[in-house]
């Protein structure tokens, strides 16, 4: 590279010293014609122009005419003659390099053109293809670049007498050549590291031309430039992809596809992977419009559609699992409308999808719990909170159970409230069950009271015929100790009530030994108000027998038989107590508890009553009461 | 204490738990009280009542048929002194219809229904004499 240091001078043809020599060979050869007329040649080893070779002359008028730049270096000191144009080459060189030896004026770069310009000399043309420059053309250095041809110039005699040589300015050429370069490095770059896969094929056999990274990765393969596409990737064969391109490559006309599945196996030995792309065949048309190949461009959509349709599936599965689910299941949007509940709602209330949407949901819900959902429901929302609340519920016939509704607020990852997720419960068994223990409490803490005033009347009663603290003690602890058993076999029962022979035999089964009892009758359910002061009956009657009666020796029997009659009053039971083969009776001095009890216990009873009779024997008791409560069943 | 007012008077009980009704009722024989009943129902009690000249009554308030309040409304019309006794206090209604009743919780013995019973029905002549 060359600097020229300084802007050109202007000439000033009148400054120029006149010389008679001059030739007309320099007229109208612009600046550089003045000079050279102007020009002192007597100075210069070429001598006065009048004396110069005709091939000198002749080739200074052709180069003055040109405005190619051009000059000449002429004879042994190879002085230089040149051209307005090559004036601009010069640069700051001008106008001092008129008639200077050309190695003066190029010292600088004598090692580049010495060789050219002595192989010129010695009769051998030379090209020098480009020659980079600083030149002034404008005001400011500026790189320029230049073709030459240095040509020998032959005397008569044949011997090279100088040197023509013209110049070609390649600058824009060059310029242009080096950013074609650049942009084609830029397009390559991009192509290259463009995160969209892309090739390049060409001919209607589709040869790999180019292709870029992601492509690569893509096919999982990087070896397949200059190969067809059926030859380079064998495995996606009979998936389509050939025969449109074929399509494209023949009609010129693109093909875009969106998620398409396509199925690579890299190797035999590999697993096939499939992968998901969008993309496109653009064909590549040449300037007569003919196709010349395809180009392809795309994206690798795998993941975006795995976790799409993983997303599908749990969707599926959610919706599978809540329309199966036991529970009602429900969705709110943020706004508190209700966009989804399962198809447990759906059945239970009868409602439709359309008949659940925004508040229609809750046209199921009691008209006395409306408000307090409603409330419930916007406070949720509002607050973003959990939701909890027990209402009711309308069937689709109409009548209402009881649910127990609990729901979680939900929200996106990035913390965005997305409404509620909510469940609920038919909870009526439950309420059901809740009223049944309140119930039982209160009825429990009754018959605690109740029994406590059993055992202060138990008490009472036993001090009235107890004639010794130790008959007292005996006494009262037998007759609490069948309370105790009438207890227990209701509680076995419910409290519902117990069988009449299941009364008799809880007092009279320890007596037995397979022979001395006797009970027969229907099934006569007591109910368990009657169960305590009969079982205490026969617990007296059972005492006596064991005392004075017919469980008084080995051999004696009892015999109980009951039946039931039905008029106009309701039920009656008449039951027959008989004691056979006990010692013989003596009616007693005076009145029996157990005697007591039944005749009151019945006695206060409208049609009731309870008669003692004491033949010698056995003790007969008969017993008639009206079972109002009672149930009697049909078979004996 | 002396049981003028109780002695040969006719007294009600309704219970439905027969032995404690009875363990009343002997009580009251004891003091030479007549007994109507015991009974265990309302019904029963409510016919009893019919034209049966009574001093007061000592009332269960739940017997098997249910409330004793029809019982205990036609006794109070009758202008009749009542004692209850109860294992679980008076319910509301009966409060309403007997603001300053007298209410005795189980297990009680029976000697102290009669004495209150007996010195109701004191007052009750004294007012009305």
């Amino acid at each position: 590279m060359i600097e020229s240091s300084a802007p050109n001078e202007s000439f000033d043809a009148k400054s120029a010293p006149k010389d008679s020599g001059h030739a007309p060979a320099f007229l109208g050869g612009g600046e550089l014609g003045q000079r050279m007329c102007a020009f002192d040649w007597q100075t210069t080893p070429l001598g006065a122009p009048s004396t110069w070779p005709t091939a000198l002359t002749t080739l200074v008028e052709v180069m003055l005419q040109s405005r190619q730049p051009m000059f000449l270096a002429w004879g042994d000191a190879r002085t230089m003659l040149y051209n307005d144009a090559y004036a601009t080459v010069l640069g700051a060189r001008h106008p001092d390099a008129l008639g200077r030896p050309f190695f003066d004026v190029w010292h600088d770069i004598i090692d580049v053109v010495k060789p050219i310009m002595d192989k010129a000399f010695a009769g051998e043309s030379t090209h020098m293809d480009d020659l980079m420059l600083l030149i002034h053309r404008h005001g400011y250095p500026e790189e320029a670049h230049f073709a030459f041809s240095y040509t020998p110039v032959r005397g008569g005699s044949g011997t090279v007498m100088g040197m023509f040589c013209a110049c070609t300015e390649t600058t824009k050429e060059v310029m242009a050549r080096r950013r074609e370069i650049a942009e084609s490095e830029r397009l390559e770059n991009m192509f290259a590291m463009a995160p969209s896969f892309m090739a390049i094929l060409r001919g209607p056999r589709h040869i790999f031309e180019s292709t870029n990274a992601a492509y690569n990765r893509l096919i999982g393969r990087d070896d397949i430039i200059g190969r067809s596409v059926r030859e380079a990737l064998p495995d996606i064969a009979g998936q389509g992809f050939f025969e449109i391109l074929d399509e494209v490559y023949a009609t010129g006309q693109p093909f875009v596809n969106q998620d398409a599945k396509v199925t690579f196996q890299t190797s035999e030995d590999s697993a096939p992977t499939d992968r998901y792309v969008s993309f496109i065949f653009q064909p590549i048309k040449g300037d007569d419009g003919e196709v010349t190949g395809v180009f392809i461009d795309g994206h690798d959509v795998t993941e975006r559609m795995i976790s799409q349709g993983a997303l599908t599936e749990s969707e599926t599965r959610f919706r599978e699992m809540a329309d199966n689910a036991p529970n009602f299941i429900w969705m709110t949007e943020p706004s508190g409308g209700c966009t989804y509940v399962n198809q447990r709602w759906h059945s239970f209330t009868g409602q439709t999808a359309q008949d659940v949407c925004g508040n229609g949901w809750l046209d199921a819900v009691h008209p006395d719990d409306l408000e307090e959902v409603r409330l419930a429901l916007q406070q949720a929302h509002v607050d973003h909170d959990v939701f909890e609340l027990e209402y009711r519920l309308r069937q689709e016939d109409g009548t209402y159970v009881w649910t127990l509704n609990t729901a979680q607020p939900r929200f996106t990852t990035d913390g965005t409230f997305v409404g509620l997720l909510g469940s609920g419960l038919d909870i009526d068994e439950r309420k059901d069950f809740e009223e049944r223990q309140a119930l039982m409490v209160r009825e429990l803490h009754h018959r605690v009271k109740n029994t406590l005033a059993t055992v202060q009347a138990i008490i009472g009663f036993t001090l009235r015929t107890s004639t010794d603290m130790e008959s007292f003690r005996t006494g009262v602890s037998n007759r609490i100790a069948s309370l105790a058993r009438s207890h227990s076999s209701l509680t076995d029962a419910e409290w519902q009530g117990m069988d009449l022979r299941a009364v008799l035999r809880s007092e009279l089964e320890p007596y037995d030994n397979g022979k001395r009892l006797i009970l027969k009758g229907p099934r006569v359910f007591l109910s368990s108000d009657t169960v305590v002061p009969l079982t205490m009956a026969v617990h007296e009657l059972t005492t006596n027998a064991v005392k004075y009666g017919a469980l008084s020796n080995e051999d004696g029997q009892i015999e109980v038989r009951w039946s039931v009659t039905i008029g106009p009053e309701g039920e009656h039971l008449t039951l027959d107590w008989r004691e056979i083969g006990g010692p013989e009776v003596c009616p007693p001095t005076r009145t029996g508890f157990g005697t007591t009890l039944l005749e009151r216990l019945l006695g206060g009873q409208l049609n009731g009553s309870a008669t003692m009779n004491y033949p010698a024997q056995g003790v007969e008791v008969q017993i008639k009461a009206q079972l109002r409560d009672a149930k009697v069943g049909t078979k004996p | 204490m002396t049981y003028r007012h109780i002695k040969g008077a006719t007294v009600l009980v309704a219970e439905d738990n027969m032995l404690v009704a009875l363990n009343i009722a002997l009580a009251l024989e004891d003091r030479e009280a007549r007994v109507l009943g015991p009974c265990a129902r309302v019904s029963e009690a409510l016919q009893m009542i019919e034209g049966a000249n009574i001093a007061g009554a000592i009332l269960d308030v739940d017997l098997i048929d249910g409330p004793v309040t029809p019982l205990a409304q036609a006794l109070i019309a009758k202008g009749l002194p009542i004692v209850f006794c109860t294992g679980v206090g008076l319910p509301a209604e009966l409060k309403a219809l007997i603001p300053n009743a007298e209410v005795f919780l189980k297990p009680t013995e029976p000697e102290r229904l009669i004495d209150k019973l007996n010195q109701m029905i004191s007052s009750r002549m004294q007012a009305s004499s």
